[in-house]
């Protein structure tokens, strides 16, 4: 995705995500962990993956502690419209989705995920093509 | 499940998949709105973590003004691409694999009078040609 981002952008053109992931440094243990409450590994990092795209001027900043602050309101803001939300959307699908928010919340205030915001510009002039 | 992204990114999923068609189905609802107006201060059917002031940082950190045609990968029903094009008025292009949720952005695109498309495609193989745009997001694509 990272590379078909770079085709369409003009030179010059910037490129900002948000993205969660696994942290680095992971035992084993964690990043089966960080997987299993859905999150990807970046391998590499994201860094090196836009470098290989071809994008320069790469930037990220850690957004964990609003990551958490706003999942954790996701969670709550659930809890208080329960019963209307239990008819919208099914009992089921609405104990699902606060089961894996409240999984997602251990594993964020436990180090495992984490959220980052990525910048990066593709250069004006393409060194790499 | 695991998913292969370009030629170097492996994408593992635990065994779940996700009916995002039907999630959007009922992002209207008045308590779907409410619930998001409180977390993310948005009421675009958004079901990332970006919040309000987050997407006003994308807009700085993207330089986008009138002239900007800003591609918004994964957009859903426009969060946050719709916002930042009503915001600074650029243009924008949504995609997204979710075809409901396209027609709730670009339903609300034509009611707000904001130029642009919604395209349904994958991020890995965008139908735009090369060098179209000034600016790219994402939200929680990669997760």
């Amino acid at each position: 995705m990272m590379r078909a981002c770079h085709r369409v952008l003009e030179p010059g053109g910037r490129f900002a995500f948000f993205v969660i992931g696994a942290a680095n440094d992971l035992s084993a243990a964690q990043r089966r962990r960080a997987l299993e409450v859905g999150h990807l590994d970046a391998g590499p990092g994201y860094p090196a993956l836009l470098d290989r795209a071809g994008f320069s001027a790469i930037d990220v900043v850690d957004v964990t502690e609003a990551y958490l602050a706003t999942l954790a309101s996701w969670y709550e803001a659930y809890e208080a419209e329960a019963a209307a939300l239990e008819d919208l959307i099914g009992a089921e699908d609405f104990a699902d989705r606060q089961t894996r928010r409240k999984r997602t919340l251990a594993s964020i205030e436990d180090g495992v995920v984490r959220r980052f915001r990525v910048t990066a510009r593709r250069p004006p002039t393409d060194q790499t093509e | 499940m695991t998913a292969k992204v370009d030629t170097e990114m492996t994408i593992e999923f635990n065994d779940r998949t996700v009916d995002f068609d039907e999630r959007y189905r009922v992002i209207e609802h008045d308590v779907m709105q409410r619930i998001e107006g409180r977390v993310i201060g948005s009421s675009y059917g958004a079901n990332s973590y970006t919040t309000k002031v987050q997407a006003d940082q994308l807009a700085e950190v993207l330089a986008l003004g009138p002239e900007s045609l800003l591609l918004d990968i994964g957009s859903g029903a426009g969060w946050p691409g719709v916002y930042l094009a009503r915001t600074t008025g650029c243009r924008v292009v949504l995609t997204d694999m979710t075809i409901e949720g396209l027609r709730v952005g670009a339903s609300r695109m034509a009611r707000e009078a904001i130029a642009g498309a919604a395209i349904g495609a994958s991020g890995a193989a965008l139908p735009i040609r090369d060098e179209a745009l000034e600016a790219a997001t994402c939200s929680d694509v990669f997760c």
